[in-house]
């Protein structure tokens, strides 16, 4: 199938629009549409998906709130307007099929905006003849079903669900579903079902056959109930794998990261707040130290203040120093000479005036020297105690500030230890949860292993039956007709179940060859991996060069990657020839990625119709050279804003 | 056969080797996709129907 081209009336901002795109051909496969974030891209791409299965799946929050017609058509319209879109096609056999679905909208008495329900019309050429397609939905869902509408209609901003929304059962349906395995499932129980009804409405059975069929369809409804329970047990098993899978990214992405990083962080927070403590006990001794010194100075400050006084005073009036030293005596009485010049003498006791004169002055000599240190002395005491303010006021902004840094650690180091606790509260949640899937899913694993041995002894006992039951038919030739019937049954039955398990295998083992493939190729480094690989429950795992999982470490532009080239795989692989369009598929990515993925993606797309809406900052220079020979038509969104609403028209580049 | 099922089941049916199995199985293939959905219309007969043909061919 492919679109030839769109028209849009009144649908959202687009009131009249009508495009053509690229009809694939050996070169030319892409159609562009560029525009700018908020301009319309993704409504137009809501178009085909509303025209198709009458929903809008990727709409905003204003959008959300609008009708889904154009508010200014309903107005022009006395508020009784229609909205259309009509998609033509062509199927494979390059016939006709027009696809359209239209909606009336009004208004009510009170100018409320309503709605009739939507209607879908579909012409197809059938013997050369364009016929209205009776039930267009059923047909519809046979060409294009809405289950795998997301593996060929798709959000490139939202690639990223594929591995976070959609779990890898709902991918399996959809691969099964592409790939028409559920086609061959049906045969399968139409075949086994007609096998067993030609006996059962026989009314000529002999007695033997009859208790034989009557085996056979009690163990064939104890096989179907079997096939029902592991069916289901299945489905526990994968939801199961699913949430360890999810406790595990849990506990890898935070509290035992979280964990790790808090008892590193607690650890250093203690030693800080220790290193504090230290400093500030420190501090207090050296002060108190300084203080022990300093006491009694300050205590003795006011009686030295006095003495200093009294020693000052004593300079002033010259008593200290001596005028006369006691040397200078000493001096004039060797020389027997007098202070005047005259000659001492016993006899008028100048000598002995002078000698005591000597003795006085060694007094006051000594005295005044005495006091003149102390005055010193005095003065550096004076200078230590003055200082002290200055120490005391230094120790209290020390003392302080590092009270208030211990404070602030202490402080983290109590959040830490707070926040520690309820990681390892969540971590001992987790381990728990761990504990009781990791014992549920033992418990279904045994039930699924019970399930398949009595699946197996089911369809043994049921083939050996069947072949007791041919070989009693055998016996009456009436019942050749009857034997030949279920014949054809039992052997196409057979090759329907081998074809079935040979897709299935195959069509895993390609779409992993294709996407680990086109994932090397597109990834802009590849040497961090190792291997990509789809587990038979179709559970995606990239494998890191160390060999641990990577899924849920890869970054948004990875996943991003992982998801075009699954996709590209899967389309790829599967039977159905759908057009690929894709709203912002370079979004996430950066600029070399972009320019690689631009260069490769359309080999991965060989002979597909892709349809690309994208904005100007995906779209740029290199990008458009790298696509360039494989874009057929080029557009661009241009819109204009009224009062009322916006109007959008598409215009050929 | 309709191009519209998958290929890979088309080139497994055309290499079955004996001839009534792969007519039979390409025609019951058809049957099925043009009318997969569950109880459209009564199977049984025809796939009696389709059976009934191949046994008298």
């Amino acid at each position: 199938m492919i679109i030839e081209s769109i028209k849009l009336t009144n649908f959202r901002q687009y009131q009249d629009v009508d495009i053509m795109f690229t009809k694939p051909d050996k070169n030319k496969s892409f159609t562009i549409i560029q525009a700018p974030n908020g301009v319309g891209k993704s409504n137009f791409f809501n178009a085909i998906i509303w025209c198709l299965y009458d929903k809008e799946i990727y709409l905003t929050k204003e959008d959300k709130r609008l009708p889904l017609i154009n508010t200014i058509a309903l107005k022009e319209n006395d508020g009784n307007s229609e909205v259309k879109v009509e998609i033509k096609m062509r199927d494979e056999k390059d016939r006709p099929v027009f696809i359209s679905r239209e909606q009336n909208f009004y208004y009510d008495q009170e100018r409320k905006i309503k709605k009739a329900p939507s209607k879908l019309k579909m012409v197809r050429e059938i013997n050369k003849n364009m016929i209205v397609v009776s039930e267009p939905e059923y047909i519809l869902s046979q060409l294009m079903p809405e289950t795998i509408k997301e593996y060929f209609f798709f959000d490139g901003e939202r690639l990223d669900n594929y591995f976070k929304k959609e779990g890898a059962e709902s991918i399996k349906n959809a691969v099964f579903k592409i790939s028409q395995i559920d086609l061959l499932d049906k045969i399968i129980i139409h075949l086994s079902e007609k096998r067993q009804s030609f006996v059962r409405e026989n009314k000529n059975l002999t007695p033997v056959a009859d208790k034989i069929r009557q085996e056979i369809e009690s163990a064939s409804k104890a096989l179907e109930t079997s096939k029902q329970d592991l069916d289901e047990k299945n489905r526990f098993l994968v939801e199961g794998k699913k949430n360890i899978k999810e406790i595990l990214e849990k506990i890898r992405k935070n509290p035992i990261k979280n964990a790790k990083d808090l008892k590193e962080q607690r650890i250093n927070l203690e030693e800080e707040v220790k290193e504090y403590e230290d400093k500030i006990k420190e501090l207090e001794l050296d002060f108190e130290e300084s203080l022990v010194n300093l006491a009694p100075k300050i205590l003795i400050h006011n009686a030295i203040e006095n003495t200093k006084e009294i020693i000052e005073e004593k300079e002033k009036r010259k008593e200290i120093p001596p005028g006369i030293t006691d040397k200078y005596i000493r001096k004039l009485l060797e020389k027997k000479e007098c202070i005047c010049g005259r000659i001492l003498s016993n006899k008028d006791g100048s000598e002995d005036n002078l000698k005591e004169l000597l003795n006085r002055y060694k007094n006051l000599s000594d005295l005044g020297s005495i006091l003149l240190n102390i005055k010193t002395d005095i003065e550096i005491i004076f200078r230590e105690n003055s200082k002290f303010k200055e120490t005391y006021l230094n120790y209290e902004k020390t003392l302080r500030e590092l009270e208030k840094k211990r404070e602030e650690k202490s402080k983290l180091l109590k959040k830490t230890i707070e926040k520690l606790s309820l990681s390892d509260e969540s971590f001992a949640k987790y381990e728990g949860d761990l504990e009781s899937f990791n014992t549920e899913i033992e418990n279904i694993n045994m039930k699924i292993g019970e399930l398949k041995a009595s699946i197996v002894n089911s369809e043994q006992f049921i083939k050996s039956r069947n072949e007791a039951l041919d070989d009693e038919l055998k016996k009456e030739k009436k019942f050749n007709l009857l034997r030949r019937k279920r014949d054809l049954c039992a052997q196409t039955l057979e090759i329907a179940e081998r074809m079935k398990k040979e897709i299935m295998e195959e069509t895993k083992e390609e779409i992993e060859k294709r996407t680990k493939e086109q994932f090397f190729q597109l990834i802009w480094n590849p040497s961090a991996f190792k291997d990509v690989k789809i587990d038979e429950d179709y559970t995606l795992s990239v494998i890191h060069a160390s060999g641990l999982e990577a899924l849920g470490s890869l970054s948004a532009g990875q996943r991003q990657v992982l998801a075009l080239s699954f996709i590209s795989a899967i389309n790829g692989v599967s039977g159905f020839n759908l057009p690929i369009i894709v709203d912002t598929p370079l979004g996430r990515i950066s600029k070399d990625t972009r320019s690689n993925i631009a260069q490769k993606l359309p080999n991965f797309l060989k002979n597909k119709q892709v349809v690309m809406l994208v904005t100007d900052e995906e779209y740029t220079t290199d990008v458009r050279k790298k696509l360039g020979s494989y874009v057929g038509k080029e557009y661009e969104i241009k819109l204009k804003e009224f009062k009322n609403g916006g109007i959008a028209k598409i215009i050929e580049k | 056969m309709d191009t519209e099922i998958n290929q890979k089941i088309i080139g497994k049916i055309e290499k079955i080797k004996e001839k009534k199995i792969r007519e039979f199985l390409k025609e019951i293939v058809c049957l099925e996709f043009q009318n997969s959905e569950e109880g459209r219309w009564p199977f049984r007969e025809e796939y009696e129907k389709r059976i009934n043909k191949f046994l008298d061919d």
